[in-house]
């Protein structure tokens, strides 16, 4: 094999001084790969799938002696023979298998950054022999070499580049030590057209007989003996002390819920803020833009479909990007990997693997991104029933609907509404575990993938790649949320608002007095009319669109649960995302979306046609109960499709979750009416 | 889900095998190990995708495994770093144990062994 230096890979506008080039990064996973390529391309980087594939790879540009360079992050890996399907297309794109990698051309990178772990060269070894072997030009990166001096690790990088064939180069990304260095070995790598020259030893490796993974590690330990000196023992006694308590049967278990707890309380303290501003905004858009459009059905489509729509589902924004920050913090510390320990203790009994916890975690934040980042689960039957159970867990949205209940069952009584809460989370969570017991007995059989996972060296965070990863998982949802989500925002709002009906003879007539006030002078009680009117005249419309009509089609079925017609609509309407439903019930009992305490007052007075109170509190209960478990999200529903790669999937989830929620909240009215009487 | 010491115990009662503990080669799978000690990898015995797994990250025939923590999933060293894995496989992963009064009945010569024991 040759290496060629391409001179036509990227359109750019103007040519390039030496020509582009198309550079991968490629390492074992922990090595500080996310650590390097930040430092190398800025925050010039964005995440692209590589071509057909689910799987994502960030890629940047950086200007190197003016040659300017795509560097494609590669997943991290610790063979090329790795079974996942993300390491496997991470091969197929090495090797220019894989199609239109970099979206510009079907071709192998024009060189490769192996990324060694100075730390523990003899393990990541096992990858560069591979990756050498190539033949592409290579350059080798060895990085930790400060953790490496303070461990008393010493490596001869002269020899250790003879027996690699190609030029090393000791950095630490981290602080940006030898990264010069690197461009500069990188650029001479890209200019210099001579063949690559296999060391050897290393060919003499992958020809032998018997287990190839066996040679190459025998390769790799005599290479490490050759080129490093390191102490004797294990060289992490922090790593060491620290285990004994997170990876311990009782203590790693009370310190996961520790962490957990306060990760999940910092994300809703602090993202509180952040939540209330982006609210006012689009409120104050929302108003601006009203008052700048004519009145009418487009001024309506706008303010309450566009910006009401996707304004009630970008609120959750903060937690994403709090939840994703938090996240990557705990990932570089090397704490997720314990935690991944210590849950497959307790998920395997219900079939899911340890790796699903971070997707189920996140999906108490909001399912898109957790069902999104399930992708890092490798087995795809483990996958599924992630992607199946994750939307039963409490997300955010469901907290106004919580809150509603809430109030409407033990107002001003904080204690007894906690309660309330964690029953509904406990509610979701023994529901998930239940759901996914289920599949696996059914349609999903067989066992979780055993777990095997390496559990990094402790280490500071790192926060430069924290918030770079909270920015791309952020834009990720905001995407989302610009095309998915305004599409349903629309569409509901359609069914909400058409057909128009004419404005009952009530409204009219208080109307009517209401200028008959105005004209006496009496500003204060004809505005006061005028609103009433409007709310008046806004339930009659609500009730009538097609939204309210389907409300009421479906009110035999929802009967037996307790609920009327109006709460039909907001069924229907809560689609869109589950808090809708609490606007929806606003405008239904004329309160207008202003005023929380007038609602519930309201809810509280509502009678059902026969009389009795419709909020009764069996009705709450099983309105709770019906929240907690039904699958009221359409843009979880498409992304769970794309996700699991079929309709089925999203179809057979929606069918399961609303007969479990139906089947729950019946129970719940049931049983608590026979309780209470 | 109170205790997560039971299902483990079971399993060892039922499966821990002490004629083969005590045998000559001293032979054993991988979670018959004791805190600490350490064994020599010599085969598995898993499904193609696991044992590329297992291989990959360092569970290969000729590499020797520290035994850090019992459970499930229990905590090995191999090449330096820790591993979490799983009971299920472990079980399928036979070493020879590296420590006395055993004696070390395998391909390797003592200096192999020696050069390994600096890992």
């Amino acid at each position: 094999m040759t290496a060629t230096v391409s001179l036509d890979v990227l359109k750019t506008p103007q040519p390039p001084v030496n020509g582009a080039a198309n550079v991968a990064l490629v390492g074992n996973p922990n090595c500080g790969k996310t650590t390097l390529f930040n430092m190398l391309t800025g925050m010039r980087a964005r995440t692209a799938n590589i071509a057909g594939t689910t799987v994502e790879t960030r890629q940047g540009k950086t200007i190197i002696d003016g040659r300017s360079i795509t560097l494609i992050d590669l997943p991290g890996m610790y063979s090329l023979s790795d079974p996942s399907p993300e390491q496997m297309i991470a091969r197929r794109a090495l090797l220019g298998e894989a199609e239109g990698l970099n979206g510009a051309s079907n071709k192998k990178p024009d060189a490769v950054v192996l990324l060694l772990d100075a730390t523990n060269i003899q393990r990541n070894l096992l990858l560069a022999g591979q990756v050498i072997e190539l033949g592409q030009p290579t350059v080798v990166a060895l990085n930790m070499c400060d953790l490496a001096d303070r461990a008393g690790i010493t490596i001869d990088t002269k020899s250790l580049s003879a027996e690699l064939g190609c030029t090393v180069v000791p950095i630490c990304a981290r602080s940006g030590n030898g990264l010069p260095q690197l461009r500069e070995a990188l650029s001479a790598r890209l200019a210099s057209q001579e063949p690559h020259v296999l060391p050897q030893q290393l060919s003499a490796c992958s020809t032998c007989g018997g287990c190839p993974i066996r040679a190459r590690f025998d390769w790799a330990e005599g290479v490490e003996q050759r080129c490093a000196r390191k102490p004797m023992g294990e060289h992490d006694p922090i790593t060491e002390k620290v285990d004994s308590v997170f990876t311990h049967p009782v203590l790693g278990l009370l310190s996961f819920v520790a962490i957990m707890f306060t990760m999940f309380a910092m994300i809703f303290w602090v993202a509180d803020y952040p939540m209330g501003w982006i609210e006012s905004g689009f409120e104050a858009l929302g108003g601006w833009v009203g008052d700048a459009l004519p009145a009418g059905d487009f001024n309506s489509l706008v303010v309450d479909g566009v910006i009401g729509g996707v304004g009630g589902v970008v609120v959750f924004l903060p937690q994403i990007c709090l939840l994703f920050l938090l996240l990557s913090l705990l990932e570089d510390t090397g704490y997720l990997a314990r935690a991944a320990v210590v849950s497959d203790r307790l998920m395997r009994r219900v079939g899911l693997p340890g790796t699903s916890f971070v997707p189920l975690l996140s999906a108490h934040a909001c399912a898109i991104p957790a069902i999104m980042s399930s992708r890092i689960i490798e087995n795809r039957r483990d996958r599924l029933v992630t992607i199946m159970v994750a939307p039963l867990l409490t997300c955010s949205a469901r907290l106004p609907v919580y809150a509603m209940v809430t109030a409407l069952l033990v107002p001003n009584q904080p204690m007894k509404a906690a309660m309330i809460f964690v029953g509904a989370y406990s509610l979701g969570i023994a529901a998930a575990l239940f759901v996914a017991l289920l599949l696996n007995r059914s349609v999903l059989k067989g066992k979780a993938q055993p777990l095997v996972i390496e559990l990094p060296s402790y280490k500071a965070p790192n926060l430069r790649n924290a918030f770079i990863t909270m920015v791309d998982r952020g834009q990720a949802f905001l995407i989302k949320a610009g095309t998915v989500i305004l599409l349903i925002s629309i569409v509901l709002w359609a069914t909400m608002t058409y057909p128009k009906s004419t404005p009952p003879a009530e409204a009219v007539a208080m109307q009517q007095q209401a200028e008959v006030l105005a004209a006496q002078g009496q500003v204060a009680e004809a505005e006061a009319l005028t609103h009433e009117a409007e709310n008046l005249i806004s339930s009659n419309n609500l009730s009538n669109s097609i939204a309210g009509r389907l409300g009421q089609a479906i009110e035999p079925a929802i009967k037996p649960l307790g609920y009327d017609w109006r709460i039909g609509v907001g069924i229907v309407s809560s689609f869109a995302a589950r808090e809708v439903v609490v606007s929806t019930l606003s405008i239904i009992h004329s309160v207008g979306e202003e005023d929380e305490a007038m609602l519930y007052d309201s809810m509280r007075g509502a009678k059902l046609a026969d009389g009795t109170p419709m909020y009764s509190t069996a009705t709450c209960l099983s309105l709770l109960v019906f929240f907690v478990l039904a699958m009221q999200c359409l843009p979880t529903s498409i992304v769970a499709a794309k996700e699991a790669g079929s309709w089925k999937w999203a179809a057979l989830q929606f069918t399961y979750m609303t007969v479990l929620a139906y089947g729950a909240a019946l129970v719940t009215f049931v049983t608590t009416n026979a309780m209470v009487g | 889900m109170i205790s997560f010491g039971i299902p483990a115990q079971k399993v060892r009662s039922s499966e821990a095998n002490e004629g083969q503990a005590s045998g000559e080669s001293c032979r054993v799978s991988l979670d018959q190990l004791k805190k600490g000690q350490c064994g020599v990898v010599w085969d598995l015995s898993v499904s193609e995708n696991d044992d590329k797994r297992l291989r990959a990250l360092g569970i290969c025939p000729g590499r020797r495994v520290w035994l850090i923590r019992q459970g499930n999933p229990m905590v090995v060293r191999v090449m330096g770093t820790r591993l979490g894995l799983a009971r299920e496989l472990a079980r399928m992963v036979q070493v020879d144990v590296c420590a006395p009064p055993c004696s070390i009945a395998t391909d390797l010569t003592s200096a192999e062994l020696d050069g390994r024991a600096g890992v």
